[in-house]
């Protein structure tokens, strides 16, 4: 559980331990290479070019300030490709024979030959100034196994709210669900986020690298995105003809989770204009155990897939995606109450009662859910001379969501409630660099979205059209880079819900919501030393209520509460400022940021004076109100390389969140975290290569600014936990083997987390042993380290 | 420029009406599902020494969680008096005919668990009927009230399903109600 922060270096230097294999070269690997891309005539420099070196088909993208830079190169021949929009690509052949090598890059603009640019990546090539994180290479690979809000809470600034053991759902700066929008592969993903007990529908496994963007991302990526986006982007298609691919084995030893995910890519046609990719992940877990007792019922199991067909030509390039993600995920049995009394009753006790303490078994009973998640995606880019790259993406998404609950005479009864949204997506954007240094996107999307439902009446029937139009722009003049962009959306919803709700013979109503708002970004970074630069993000977002916020109307078990949505709920407003430095290069690298996000009409669950009387007892009663509220906090970290086989790293991040109106801190905020990370290497043998050993200290405060009448209970102690990583690669003739083992909560630490919904109920899960295992099939490079 | 705007956006969400909505959103809305919902229960005390003197008092919500508050009958019983306690009626109300819930807990008696909790000093409950694992279930029992004194009795019914041990801790809370009680 190791993550690195915006920090390429370090990605750069397992890279660069790539090319160590691949070159099975033992000799002297500590050399260097750097420069800058620069434009050859205006010698402007040029950020967001993408360099590779060919002889391992890594590429990475360069960062703001044009500079590129490789550590730990054996010496050898090598050659670098350097491409970026509107220039002509480059490919240097040098020498490594001394520990330092400058080579700076110029590059020539091109008038008619675009159709030459390497359009391998074909995620939107705008790059936003705003702070953004990483996981891939090693890191992706020792989160496999855990759910996306697992895998991301690595990253400061980021947590994941929890319901139980299976369902987890990432938290970016205090906010989440409605307000935290995830790509999966370039579309926004579409799901019934309307609790915190809907985790996303997506299977980490696709990934190849997940993105963070922290903080209001509107501009870019539609309305809705006040806490930033989550881009979870797969390998760019290679269209070189040769089968090959890996398998991927994670075994854990606490819930007797096995899974594996297979990929197997090859590329077709006369030129290898076509290529296709097909992954897939069988996932099955059963029970989670706390330090002294497994939960019952919390296991769950994960069937998903996903295809890619691409196509490479000399006019235009096309893909073709198509996934499916499904689902069965079991709720503690424990969990289950009918009123206040169960809920005290449950808090009052220090674990669950011993009928709802299991073994370890994989029987799902209710209550359950069951969801799936298909979509298809077709995009097309065509290059537009000088002018950039269009293009044009359709997307169509179904989410179904079954949900089985605790009922009488449950034998042969089906679901208590199910959801049928679908969802499509169109858009159409032009990646553009219209003048040298100005780089830019504008664009259209268009959205429509359908729900139904059976059985308990919580989210009605509704029919929705979003439109937007946005445009961007990035100029970079030396050192100084600045970003302006512009948005504007519209929303039409229509719900059909029954005027009196519980009375089938009441009539049909359509309420009607118009909403739109302009959203903006503001920009710059400066580049204080070559490899130091301070940037600045001011933007404004927006996003409507959520269908949930303004139509729920019931009882809530999980929480023992009735939530009363209200229909003239208005728009979210947010100005958010980020101002961060950061250092990449040397020793010493780190960044710091901090955060405000002013919130206008901020959604919440206000408590009501008078509980609601039910013949389960009375409730508590919440209603979703709007007030002011403001976000501010920190996000920290910091490395220290000692030398080329040990280091060590900290992070920090913490949220403040009040609302204005009363000045009381808001609920379910994530506390302080610090993490402390030592990594040892050992060196290399001929067989086995880039061993490490990570050490992970995690520190949670208690977060004590929560009143006690703001809560139920007491919210839970601080706690310590200790996380163990050894990776190594194995080399067996030409092939390799990835293989880690992992031991989470190494000293079984009892504890609870103030962010799981279930901490009033149970424990958090013991101490877990992962063991992962990458298996390559046909003719590999190290894919991923 | 923001009539522009929205024209183009006009124009955009066109397009994408004419990719989606081919088919007319023509859907009945589901019927109400309220099969879990109990707004109506009904105890009956008769008198053991004399089986004439019936009394019926009714717990009612008749629109169900939220809405209007339920409308509670207070329990009149005599003092030092013995009385056979019975669960005559749970019922949804909300639907037509009304849905009688009392078999189909009867029939699962093995999965349910009545408990009852007087106020302090007023009567006393002995559980009379027990299902097939010889654990009490609760629909009948003995009521014996104390001198004259107002106070309250909480009835609650718990649902057990696999986990039923004869104390009330397991399951959860399928109605849990209070009625004023006079024993004069």
């Amino acid at each position: 559980m190791r993550v690195k922060i915006g920090l390429k270096i370090w990605l750069i230097s397992n890279i660069i331990i790539a090319i160590t294999f691949t070159n099975a070269l033992a000799q002297n690997c500590n050399n260097l290479i750097f420069g800058t891309i620069k434009d050859a005539k205006t010698k402007e420099i040029l950020p967001g070019a993408s360099i590779s070196i060919k002889e391992v088909k890594q590429f990475s993208i360069v960062e703001e300030d044009s500079h590129y830079h490789f550590n730990q190169l054996c010496n050898g021949k090598y050659t670098l490709q350097i491409s970026f929009v509107g220039y002509q690509n480059k490919d240097i052949s040098f020498e490594i024979k001394k520990t330092a090598t400058e080579i700076n890059v110029f590059l020539t603009p091109i008038s008619s030959q675009l159709s030459q640019v390497n359009v391998q990546g074909q995620v939107a090539l705008h790059k936003l100034l705003q702070t953004q994180s990483q996981i891939k290479g090693k890191d992706l690979e020792l989160s496999q196994g855990l759910s996306l809000g697992e895998a991301l809470k690595a990253i400061p600034g980021l947590s994941s709210i929890q319901t139980g053991p299976s369902i987890s759902k990432p938290v970016i700066h205090g906010l989440h669900s409605n307000r935290v929008l995830i790509y999966n592969n370039g579309v926004r993903l579409e799901g019934q986020q309307w609790g915190s007990e809907h985790a996303p529908e997506i299977d980490p496994f696709i990934a190849n690298q997940i993105t963070v963007v922290k903080g209001a991302a509107s501009v870019l990526y539609g309305s809705d995105a006040l806490g930033g986006v989550i881009l979870v982007e797969p390998k760019p298609l290679e269209f070189n003809k040769t089968l090959k691919g890996n398998v991927n084995l994670v075994g854990m030893s606490n819930n007797g989770m096995g899974a594996i995910s297979t990929l197997v890519e090859d590329a077709m046609g006369k030129n290898a204009n076509f290529a296709w990719r097909l992954q897939s992940t069988v996932k099955i877990a059963g029970n989670s155990k706390t330090p002294d007792y497994y939960m019952q019922n919390t296991g769950f199991n994960e069937k998903n897939a996903a295809l890619t067909f691409g196509y490479k030509g000399d006019k235009f390039n096309a893909e073709l995606f198509a996934s499916t993600f499904n689902t069965k995920l079991g709720i503690f049995t424990g969990s289950h109450i009918g009123s206040t009394t169960d809920l005290t009753n449950a808090i009052n006790q220090p674990e669950p009662l011993a009928i709802y303490q299991s073994n370890l078994n994989y029987k799902i009973d209710r209550p359950y859910q069951n969801v799936s998640h298909n979509l298809v995606k077709l995009k097309i880019s065509y290059p537009l001379g000088d002018v950039g790259m269009l293009h044009a993406q359709y997307s169509t998404q179904q989410n179904n969501r079954e949900e089985y609950d605790v009922v009488r005479g449950s034998v042969g009864k089906g679901y208590q409630l199910k959801f049928d949204l679908n969802t499509q997506n169109a858009e159409i954007c032009l990646d553009h660099s219209l003048l040298p240094g100005l780089q830019g996107n504008m664009g259209l999307q268009g959205m429509y979205q359908q729900n139904y439902y059976d059985g308990r009446d919580l989210i009605p029937f509704f029919t929705s059209y979003n439109g937007g139009i946005f445009l961007i722009e990035k100029y970079t003049k030396n050192k100084l880079s600045v970003e302006g962009g512009l948005r504007y959306d519209y929303k039409y919803m229509q719900a059909r819900v029954r005027q009196n709700r519980k009375d089938s013979k009441s009539p049909e109503i359509q309420p009607k919501f118009n909403f739109d708002r302009v959203s903006v970004t503001l920009g710059a970074a400066y580049q204080i030393l070559s490899d130091v630069k301070w940037s600045n993000t001011l933007a404004k977002a927006w996003r409507p209520p959520a269908i949930n916020e303004l139509f729920s109307d019931g009882l809530h078990h999980g929480s023992a509460s009735y939530e009363k949505g209200d229909i003239n709920l208005k728009e979210e407003s947010s100005l958010n400022f980020t101002s961060g430095i950061s250092k990449t290069n040397g020793k010493l690298t780190g960044e710091i940021s901090a955060y405000v996000n002013h919130i206008d009409n901020y959604i919440y669950l206000k408590p009501d004076l008078q509980p609601v009387l039910t013949v389960q007892g009375a409730f508590l009663a919440f209603s979703y109100t709007q007030v002011n509220a403001r976000f501010t906090g920190v996000d920290f970290f910091t490395q220290y390389q000692f030398n080329n086989f040990f280091k060590t790293a900290i992070k920090y991040s913490l949220v403040r969140a009040y609302n204005l109106a009363n000045n009381k801190h808001l609920e379910f905020i994530p506390p302080d975290k610090i993490s402390l990370i030592l990594q040892a290497k050992i060196n290399d043998t001929k067989k086995v290569k880039n061993t490490s050993l990570d050490v992970t200290i995690n520190h949670f405060a208690k977060q004590w600014r929560v009143l006690a009448a703001q809560d139920f209970a007491p919210t839970p102690n601080p706690a310590t936990l200790v996380n163990v990583d050894l990776s190594s690669q194995i080399f067996w003739g030409k092939n390799h083997f990835n293989i880690s083992l992992s031991c989470i909560n190494a000293f079984n630490t009892r504890y609870r987390d103030y962010l799981n919904r279930f901490r009033y109920y149970a424990d958090e899960t013991g101490r877990n042993f992962i063991l992962r295992l990458q298996v390559p099939i046909g003719k590999n490079t190290p894919s991923k380290i | 420029m923001k009539t522009n705007t929205k024209l183009s956006l006009i124009a955009f969400m066109a397009f994408s009406l004419a990719i989606s909505s081919c088919k007319k959103d023509k859907k009945e809305l589901p019927p109400v599902d309220e099969s879990e919902l109990i707004t109506t229960i009904k105890l009956q005390f008769t008198n053991a020494s004399n089986a004439t003197d019936i009394k019926t008092y009714t717990w009612r919500d008749i629109d169900g969680d939220g809405g209007a508050a339920p409308v509670i009958e207070e329990i009149l019983l005599a003092a030092n008096t013995n009385y056979n306690m019975e669960i005559v009626k749970i019922l949804n109300e909300t639907t037509t005919p009304p849905e009688d819930i009392t078999e189909e807990i009867a029939e699962e008696d093995y999965d349910h668990l009545f408990v009852y909790k007087p106020s302090a000093d007023l009567l006393t409950l002995q559980i009379t009927d027990k299902d097939k694992n010889n654990l009490n279930v609760g629909l009948m029992g003995l009521v014996t009230t104390g001198a004259a004194k107002n106070g309250t009795l909480q009835v609650v019914l718990r649902h057990q399903p696999g986990v039923k041990d004869g104390t009330e801790a397991p399951g959860s809370t399928d109605f849990d109600i209070t009625f004023n009680v006079k024993v004069q």
